[in-house]
């Protein structure tokens, strides 16, 4: 704790660097598989405008796993996180769906579960940190829409990605259960997004349907099932390509669509982009800095006529 | 038919079966105070992704709650095929947060349970005990060696495609700076709850 207040302490204040306007929590695949969407976030963010701060020394947020395996550390472990933000007097940027639910649980305990609160403020205690109620989280969907809005977003278009047929997935725990995004069950925020950059969203009633998470691991088989669906209906509707906003939804459609293939004698080969992989190329970033060469299913023959 | 009846009327007079007692166990959860305001409209079950795959369905499983049938909730497979979607949950009429209570299931259902779902809720923890995040390479190791090792060679493939895709490092994790404050998360949560 004290490291990182020495190192606020030396930050100059007010000399030519400006504070940053979210503190940023990416969650360990934004630091591992899915690093495209942390680049593509962190820098098409900037273009727009808003300045995020990665949080120093974070710590997994247990995710769906530690909510089965440990009630009081699945909300110790992200309140540490939450704890630091509240040190550092921002408010909290995510972008992974699983980290954003985890983190707004314990939100929702400080609001409701007063004895079961005081619990995990003494496991805090512990470790010599502290949570003083709530801290404001925000999605990086949200933030984009919201905080930066469509109009900035049409302006700062350098490629209109004009006749990409997009379908656009955001997975279940980013409207759920909280009820901050436009609809639960078919939000329109992402929809929105992708039309200011040019492009065609295709009709995708399985907007927010599960891709079965970390279900993978466990239950192969029903969760192949699952993204099968998820694929058929993207491919029926004419899409290009599937955009998304989560790790999870990413690495299941995409990494395991070979085996989808086989195992269902289907011939998919739908590239699955973060949103902010198309936005940052839309905004003018360079098309190998949004990484779409890390993706399974290659993206590039629908991105060659913009580039 | 009146033996029967007899050993119904035994079962019931028995001390341990007492259907309040399972649900106050549960009631120790966060969230999941609302079990008994469910009237088994069965929204639930019509929501999950899942549901077709559980021999219990998330109503069903409320109705075994409430009449107290512990074991056979525990030894339900249907805990384990959440995939917390939270479907059901936004949808609830009562306002029951069905995500809530499957946690809390596989929570008490882990301390003894011998299953795969078990094994990698309980390896994932371990990595970020270990180190403060998560590791994939690391967790799948792990997860391999707990339950078949054999598996690891069907994992191969793709794990080397992830390798290529640098999606995925061999390299060995470094801990986070204050691994030791995870350290002490963890022993102090042991404790609180060792005392329940």
């Amino acid at each position: 704790m004290s490291e990182t207040k020495t190192k606020d302490a030396a930050r100059p204040k007010g000399a030519g660097e400006a504070k940053p306007d979210f503190v940023f929590f990416p969650g360990c695949s934004l630091h591992s598989t899915a690093r495209e969407y942390h680049d593509s976030t962190v820098q098409s963010m900037a273009v727009l405008g808003i300045t995020l701060e990665e949080l120093d020394d974070w710590n997994c947020c247990g995710a769906t796993a530690l909510s089965s395996a440990d009630s009081l550390l699945s909300y110790a472990l992200p309140a540490r996180n939450l704890a630091m933000t509240q040190e550092r007097g921002l408010p909290m940027a995510v972008a992974c769906n699983s980290c954003f639910v985890t983190l707004n649980r314990v939100n929702a305990l400080m609001e409701t579960d007063a004895p079961y609160r005081s619990k995990v403020e003494e496991t805090l205690k512990a470790i010599g940190r502290r949570l003083d109620g709530p801290v404001e989280i925000r999605h990086t969907l949200h933030i984009i829409y919201h905080d930066v809005g469509l109009d900035r977003i049409r302006e700062k278009v350098k490629r209109r990605l004009e006749g990409l047929k997009v379908a656009p997935y955001y997975g279940c725990q980013i409207a759920r259960p909280r009820h901050e995004f436009s609809d639960p069950e078919f939000p329109t925020e992402m929809d929105d997004i992708l039309e200011a950059i040019g492009a065609e969203v295709v009709r995708y009633d399985r907007k927010t349907k599960c891709c079965g998470g970390a279900l993978m691991t466990t239950k192969e088989d029903v969760v192949l099932e699952l993204n099968e669906q998820l694929l058929r209906e993207a491919q029926v509707r004419g899409a290009d390509l599937i955009a998304v906003c989560c790790p999870m939804c990413q690495m299941n459609l995409d990494a395991y669509q070979g085996k989808i293939n086989s195992r269902f004698g289907t011939d998919y080969k739908l590239p699955v982009v973060y949103f902010t992989q198309l936005l940052g190329f839309a905004l003018g970033l360079d098309e190998k800095a949004m990484g779409f060469g890390r993706g399974f299913v290659p993206a590039g023959k629908h991105l060659k006529k913009y580039a | 038919m009146e033996q029967a009846e007899a050993k119904t009327l035994e079962v019931i007079r028995q001390d341990a079966f007492d259907p309040a007692k399972f649900l106050e166990e549960l009631d120790a959860f966060p969230g999941v105070d609302k079990i008994k305001n469910c009237m088994q409209c069965g929204v639930c079950t019509a929501s999950c992704p899942l549901s077709h795959e559980m021999k219990e369905t998330p109503r069903k499983i409320i109705e075994m709650i409430r009449a107290g049938m512990r074991d056979e909730v525990l030894a339900s497979d249907t805990m384990w095929y959440c995939a917390s979607c939270y479907a059901c949950t936004v949808r609830c009429p009562q306002g029951i947060s069905m995500a809530e209570v499957m946690y809390a299931l596989r929570t008490i259902a882990l301390r003894t349970a011998r299953n795969l779902s078990a094994a990698f809720y309980k390896t994932f923890s371990d990595t970020v005990r270990r180190y403060g995040r998560m590791h994939e390479s690391d967790l799948m190791i792990r997860f391999a060696l707990r339950t078949n090792p054999l598996s690891l060679l069907k994992m191969g493939p793709l794990g080397l495609r992830m390798l290529a895709k640098g999606k995925m490092s061999l390299s060995v994790p470094t801990p986070i700076r204050g691994a030791k404050e995870i350290g002490k998360l963890y022993e102090k949560v042991a404790e609180l709850e060792g005392g329940a």
